[in-house]
């Protein structure tokens, strides 16, 4: 930090003071931080809102969001953002100081940035929170949650605009903001300006995300372990080269074979057959798997033994199914990514008929490895092509010692659905074993994994996937409460109809035997 | 004899015994004609069509729990984006009753396959005169045998009642009960064994049946969920009667703009909000709100900002109890807190609403008694001498303790129909009675921000079909509840709901969004 900006920064305390005591708190600071010199950052809107219905901004950032696909439906934050799942009333917020600005820590860098202040009632911390896919837009919706709840927030569209990984091509420095860069540098402004705004800093910082947030959390955590006091981490797209390999490996496979495709009817009739074999297994026949791994379900048991229809499978859609619940491996069996679990099949995308690989998992091997537009799918091949990826753009995945994040008294909230299509559940499991392995196997004063049984990618599903983990991270991180088992909801239209307690893993949910099995006190956390 | 055979039909036939269904139509009760007796595939739940003339109400918003009617605010009702229930397997058997000449009660019980042994009843809503499919959908789903009946009429008023004394026997208590008989039969026919623990589970209407049950027939459920309980029904609608026409005498002036009403709500948050220790749009005792609208009186010209005199005097008459001129409370006012969502600071009637059948019919017998001689003390009175045996009256409810029932009572302070404050005086009406300290068979649970049966600002799901058979069957009383609040699919909020006279206290750190933030505790 130079003399110049140190100075700036007081000055503006001494403004943001000043306006405390002297008038409506926020005003006169908001529109006063256009001043602040911070390096590379370039402010676009700096403006007082008015207390009301929250409406994503409008403008360039706003506009880019919306032709991405909006991030937060799927999996954001995590937190259940409007605009998820439809119908929800809009959210109303208090007053705040929005600070819109374009960070440039590299030549090539153009990261789209958003701070909201809240104007009253601060709750003194600051909250960051996530994108989803390739981002490329701002996470408003989950920013807005934040705001509600009194937190300063911010959100970034990690240095692009949409969510086509094509932004990479010729673009070595954006591909870097992306892995890691772009949050970083978020933070570090963000904290600078809410020390302007506030004239304190903010006690507490929090990391929200799932998805690529639950990679951007681990990332964070792992290079830039000051940065965060406490870290939610949902199904982490971690290990994006391998989680895309195997991506390719069954998509590539499928293309060749497109016997192999499925219809929802076929899906259906393998989801059926697995809960039949399997979901008595944890001892109430729920819908639910407590551990799909104990489940050896062969999905030869279905093989059409007349005409093919969609109560059976043909021996290409078993060798798919196969395909779908194994994990991928090079040649000599080394281990690259594992496969989606039993008990998820009404989610499966892998085996619908499609033309090519989607450039979401396209774009790790032809943009960020290859460089080559021209890069062909059809000569994908794993050994080779993960090996490069790693090679190349293995700065997006996050290594397993977390010691510094520890030392710096962090903490680290894992959680997965088992049953994540997305991003396989197994994959975060790995890292938290990695973890272990690298530092002690007691880890679980400081990090925990909540593996929610039935719960899709972030949330939906026919799990509880409804948790408030907000409120789970702050009991930890400031009262010192570790979360032992979390109580989480599934909720139909709009009303609940099942809560269940959600266990540190390894532990599960075991029914007491008696009560009901949609209550979350019929069931106590055990080892399996 | 008849059972015996159909036990064995029953358990021979393994998985789910369809020709034990079919043989229950040649089962023989007293009184009781059946109508359907059929075997239903597992599949999503639609709900079988209401009579052609039932009285102009839809199977869709039939069973009360769109109307917070029948089983306690569990389920169906609400999102419109709700997926259907899937339903196993069951044996849906209808009957009609007849327990006098001049009775027609219908009634239905459904047994599904996987029975969890237990019968669930589900409660009505208003006056009744639908049977309650979605609740009973509900029960179905988590492995009850459950019943509902329609009380003997059908449709949504009283007129029922001109010149069918035993109708109003039927609606008040008859129905309810020989549905109870007749179900636990059929279930021991179907099953070969009667429920091990039966169960009630209503709102609204449904509460006020749940107390004349407890009351009447104490061996009937082993335990009842009560939710703001329309009891004594004669008294909710002579004091609602009463309300109406203070407000006509108000004058059409008196009514408040949409604006005002924020502005009302907003003054009685701004007082009353932070008393629990939290901000949130949720008064944790209204009781303690000592709320006064004459401070928004309009002093230069009339606003959105302000009340008029008129408006003042409106507002006083939503608060305030209904009272006879001895004093005596026919029954509490409307809450602060549910300002909103109270619809006589919007509307001022034109006459009075539904509440007058239980005047004029089930009291005077006459459809062309005038409202406007209306005299609270003395048509209470009347209306008591001549309909009271469908209310429960007493404060003792020690048979049903002694049956060991276990009595769970629920209301939303911000309940906009059924003002929860006669909740209260009815539970500590039985402490009076039966000694202070009942806790070990009775609580009451009120919810903060809650409307009637479910809805509203504050947390209204939590499970208590779940709570009451924890506590009457594990012997695991319930301490406080964890109850959610739903928006859009999402849960935004989690909160204790404490065994009153306890409220939940915020703890002053942790989100105020989450329940574990929060403990209950004895009112300051």
């Amino acid at each position: 930090m130079n003399h110049s900006m140190i100075r700036s920064i007081f000055a503006l305390s001494a403004l943001a003071f000043s306006g405390l005591v002297s008038t409506a708190f926020g005003q006169t600071a908001c529109e006063n931080l256009k001043s602040l010199t911070l390096p590379n950052v370039t402010f676009t809107t700096v403006e007082s809102v008015a207390a009301g219905p929250f409406r994503p901004p409008t403008g360039p950032a706003a506009v880019q969001a919306a032709a991405a696909g909006a991030p937060v439906g799927r999996g954001g934050a995590g937190r259940g953002a409007p605009g998820g799942r439809g119908g929800a009333p809009t959210l109303m917020l208090p007053a705040y100081c929005r600070v819109a600005m374009v960070l440039a820590p590299s030549s090539d860098s153009h990261i789209e940035m958003e701070l909201w202040l809240p104007a009253s009632d601060w709750n003194g911390k600051f909250q960051a929170v996530g994108n989803g896919g390739w981002a490329g837009s701002i996470t408003f919706p989950a920013m807005a949650q934040a705001l509600k709840e009194g937190y300063a927030t911010a959100s970034n569209d990690t240095g692009h605009t949409g969510g086509d990984p094509a932004f990479g091509l010729g673009h070595q420095e954006k591909l870097v903001d992306f892995a890691y860069r772009a949050n970083h540098e978020m933070t570090v402004q963000s904290k600078a300006i809410i020390n302007a705004f506030y004239g304190k800093t903010s006690k507490l910082n929090y990391w929200n995300g799932c998805s690529t947030g639950g990679r951007q959390g681990l990332m964070e955590a792992q290079k830039f372990p000051t940065d965060f006091d406490a870290v939610i981490a949902g199904a982490p797209a971690n290990w994006q080269t391998h989680l895309h390999a195997w991506d390719m490996n069954v998509a590539t496979t499928a293309l060749k074979n497109e016997g192999m495709f499925m219809t929802r009817g076929k899906l259906a009739t393998l989801n059926k057959a697995v809960l039949a074999q399997c979901d008595a297994l944890d001892g109430v026949k729920d819908g639910l798997l407590n551990d799909p791994r104990k489940c050896r379900f062969d999905p030869g048991v279905l093989l059409c033994k007349g005409a093919d229809s969609d109560a059976c499978l043909t021996a290409e859609q078993v060798a798919g199914a196969k395909l779908v619940y194994a994990a991928a491996k090079k040649k000599d069996g080394t281990f690259i990514f594992p496969g989606k679990e039993p008990g998820s099949e009404l989610v499966w995308t892998q085996l619908n008929p499609v033309k090519a690989p989607i450039s979401l998992i396209l774009g790790t091997f032809q943009i960020a490895t290859y460089q080559d537009a021209n890069w062909d799918w059809h000569n994908y091949d794993l050994d080779r092509d993960v090996a490069a990826a790693d090679e190349k753009f293995g700065y997006v995945n996050v290594p397993y010692d977390l010691s510094a994040f520890k030392a710096h008294g962090g903490k680290l909230l894992l959680y997965h659905g088992w049953n994540d299509t997305a991003i396989s559940p197994e994959n975060t499991i790995n890292y938290y074993e990695n973890v272990l392995k690298k530092m002690g196997a007691k880890q679980d004063n400081w990090m925990k994994l909540y593996m929610v049984p039935g719960m899709n990618h972030c949330q939906g599903g026919v799990g509880t996937d409804q948790f408030n983990k907000m409120a789970v991270m702050e009991r930890w991180r400031e009262g010192g409460t570790a979360p032992e088992q979390i109580v989480a909801a599934h909720v139909s239209g709009n009303n609940i109809d099942m809560t269940r307690p959600l266990c540190p893993y390894p532990q599960v949910a075991t029914y007491k035997g008696v009560g009901s099995t949609n209550d979350a006190a019929s069931f106590t956390c055990k080892m399996p | 004899m008849k059972t015996t055979v159909l036990l064995l039909l029953a358990f021979a036939g393994g998985a789910y015994a369809q020709s034990a269904c079919d043989q229950l139509k040649s089962l023989s009760l007293p009184d009781t004609t059946f109508t359907t007796v059929t075997s239903v595939a597992a599949g999503p739940y639609r709900a079988p069509a209401q009579n052609a003339d039932g009285g102009g109400v839809a199977p869709g918003r039939a069973g009360a729990a769109g109307r917070g009617g029948a089983a306690g605010g569990r389920g169906a009702g609400r999102g419109p984006q709700a997926p259907p229930l899937i339903l196993p397997a069951y044996c849906r058997v209808a009957a009609t009753l007849k327990p006098s000449s001049d009775s027609d009660i219908r009634m239905e019980v459904w047994m599904p396959e996987n029975w969890n042994g237990k019968i669930e009843v589900v409660g009505n809503g208003g006056w009744a005169g639908v049977i309650s499919y979605g609740a009973m959908a509900q029960a179905l789903k988590e492995g009850y045998a459950s019943a509902s009946t329609d009380t003997g009429h059908e449709g949504g008023n009283g007129m029922f009642a001109l010149g069918h004394p035993e109708k109003i026997v039927d609606f008040g208590y008859r129905a309810v009960h020989e549905t109870v008989v007749k179900s636990k039969a059929i279930t021991a026919a179907f099953y070969g064994k009667g429920p091990k623990y039966s169960y009630w589970n209503g709102c609204s209407t449904g509460g006020r049946q749940a107390l004349v049950e407890v009351t009447r027939y104490p061996d009937d459920f082993d335990g009842v969920v009560a939710g703001a309980p329309a009891n004594p029904h004669l008294h909710l609608h002579a004091s609602s009667v009463a309300r109406a026409i203070e407000e006509i005498h108000l004058g059409q002036e008196a009514a408040l703009t949409p604006a005002k009403v924020e502005t009302l709500h907003k003054a009685v948050m701004e007082q009353c909000d932070a008393r629990d220790g939290v901000k949130d749009g949720l008064i944790g005792d209204p009781h303690k709100c000592k709320f006064d609208p004459s401070v928004l009186l309009c002093k230069n010209g009339d606003s959105d900002n302000c009340l008029t005199a008129a408006q003042v005097r409106l507002v006083k008459v939503v608060y305030a109890d209904v009272k006879t001129k001895k004093g005596e409370t026919i029954w509490t006012g409307f809450e602060p807190g549910g300002e909103l969502q109270y619809a006589s600071l919007r509307n001022i009637p034109t006459q009075p609403g539904g509440g007058i059948d239980s005047i004029r019919i089930l009291g005077y017998q006459n459809a062309d008694w005038d409202w406007k001689t209306f005299d609270l003390d003395r048509d209470v009175a009347m209306a008591d001498e001549k309909a009271g045996f469908i209310d429960a009256h007493t404060y003792d409810l020690s048979p049903f303790k002694a049956h060991g029932g276990k009595l769970l009572l629920y209301h939303g302070w911000a309940d906009q129909a059924i003002p929860p404050g006669n909740t209260i005086n009815f539970y500590n009406g039985v402490l009076a009675k039966m000694g202070s300290k009942q806790d070990d068979w009775m609580k009451l649970y009120m919810v903060p921000g809650m409307m009637h049966c479910q809805g509203g600002e504050g947390p209204d799901q939590f499970n208590k079909m779940a709570v009451i058979e924890r506590w009457r069957e594990s012997g695991t009383a319930p301490k406080e509840i964890v109850a959610s609040h739903v928006s859009g699919g999402q849960v935004d909020r989690t909160r204790p709901l404490c065994a009153y006279p306890q409220v939940a206290v915020y703890k002053g750190t942790g989100s105020t969004n989450d329940a574990s933030s929060f403990s209950c505790k004895l009112p300051s």
